[in-house]
């Protein structure tokens, strides 16, 4: 009886398995194909009008494909979302200090905008990619929050008995208790139809590829009101192997 | 003068207008064969296209036979196995990519959304293949562009 509801419930999965991969790929080839197509005729019509194109209808072709772009955009971020599970984890040593000067240059933040690092570790295991993409959702969000982009956004490092600490603050205002509550959503229906925004709100492709390694992350606030995220990563640290540097921190901007 | 021949398999009608219009914006002489078809694709390599210095542009989702299932197909003739088969897709999907060079494709391109990227991507591409299929002393027309430029005037 049990071997039997195991393998019902295993063709369910390979079933539902099978249902998200054809869903992955309607929305990578034929949805994707269809909106390059439609923007890139458009462009190609506008061009060919062009001497004929009163304002109002060159606006009317800036925001046929400005939605276009948006839908396309959406797009690109659903087909993230839905696959920042399913794919393999990497895993192998990562040298810390290495992984967030990458991460910070990958960035490409303004000299506006300070990030400072502060790390207790040298090394942890753990797929680097992925990592790369968690810290890089994370600073740009850290980013957006600051007014006028200006500011700091720091990094701590530390350890935990089950693997690694990291946490993200910025020198912006806290998030408010109304932000706190839909920071994780998956999708803001009051936000997903704007031109311009993206479909996956806040940090829940953050959240899910935490959760892909096995992580826990959330808003952590202090005595102060300061707020900042947090996440817990498992992940063998490199024990005694604190970073020798004096300063413990870099300094960019 | 000899001229390096695409041939595009690809189903998308926007798609091959890209293409097109890329292959006419280059300085390069390139003769360009489409279909929306693989087992299309296979007759032409036997038939009209044999013997040319040739690349395959490949769209890997097709119907009846497939990219993959056209890229076994044409590997196992001995007259084809060398053809460099660069494939256009939409996917980034790592396992796309993987199954793809596993089946023998000499490069992959993801179909960018803005069509000036496409025209670089596809551009370098063809130059790099007329570059490398062609003598040097016949890949280059330097007067080319100027000829295009009057024959697309005149049309």
């Amino acid at each position: 009886m049990f071997e039997s509801i195991s393998e019902s419930e295993g063709g369910n999965i390979d079933r539902k398995d099978s249902e998200f991969d054809q869903l992955m790929y309607v929305l990578t080839h034929d949805f994707k194909a269809a909106f390059r197509s439609v923007y890139s005729l458009s462009d190609w019509i506008r061009s060919d009008l062009e001497p004929h194109l009163t304002p109002q209808t060159r606006s009317y072709f800036e925001l046929l494909q400005a939605r276009v772009r948006s839908l396309n955009s959406a797009l690109e971020e659903l087909h993230a979302f839905l696959r920042a599970d399913r794919e393999p984890l990497h895993m192998g040593k990562i040298d810390i200090r290495a992984m967030m000067d990458e991460i910070v240059l990958a960035a490409g933040l303004p000299d506006t905008c300070r990030i400072e690092i502060g790390l207790v570790s040298r090394e942890m295991t753990g797929d680097r990619e992925r990592m790369g993409r968690i810290f890089g959702e994370l600073i740009d969000h850290a980013f957006r929050n600051l007014p006028e982009g200006r500011g700091c956004i720091e990094i701590e490092q530390s350890e935990i008995d089950e693997g690694i600490r990291f946490e993200i603050r910025n020198s912006g205002p806290p998030i408010g208790a109304d932000s706190e509550r839909s920071l994780f959503w998956v999708i803001d229906p009051g936000v997903r139809t704007h031109p311009g925004k993206g479909m996956i709100t806040g940090l829940a492709y953050s959240k899910k590829l935490v959760e892909s390694i096995g992580g826990r992350i959330g808003v952590v606030r202090d005595v102060r009101g300061s707020t900042g995220i947090r996440m817990d990563i498992p992940g063998l640290v490199g024990k005694g192997d604190r970073n020798e540097d004096p300063d413990g921190a870099s300094d960019r901007g | 003068m000899k001229t390096l021949t695409v041939l595009l398999i690809e189903d998308d009608p926007v798609d091959v207008l890209m293409v097109r219009r890329v292959i006419d914006t280059m300085a390069v002489d390139v003769a360009l064969h489409t279909t929306d078809s693989c087992l299309r694709a296979i007759d032409l390599l036997s038939g009209e296209l044999a013997g040319r210095d040739l690349i395959i542009l490949l769209d890997i989702n097709l119907p009846r036979m497939d990219g993959l299932e056209f890229l076994a197909e044409i590997r196992k003739r001995p007259e084809n196995r060398g053809v460099p088969v660069i494939v256009m897709s939409t996917s980034e999907d790592v396992y796309d990519v993987e199954s793809c060079f596993e089946a023998g494709i000499s490069g992959y391109m993801v179909k960018p959304f803005e069509f000036e990227n496409m025209k670089e991507l596809i551009g370098a591409i063809i130059r790099y293949w007329s570059f490398s299929l062609l003598p040097h002393r016949e890949r280059f027309d330097p007067t080319l562009s100027y000829k295009r430029k009057k024959r697309s005037l005149a049309s």
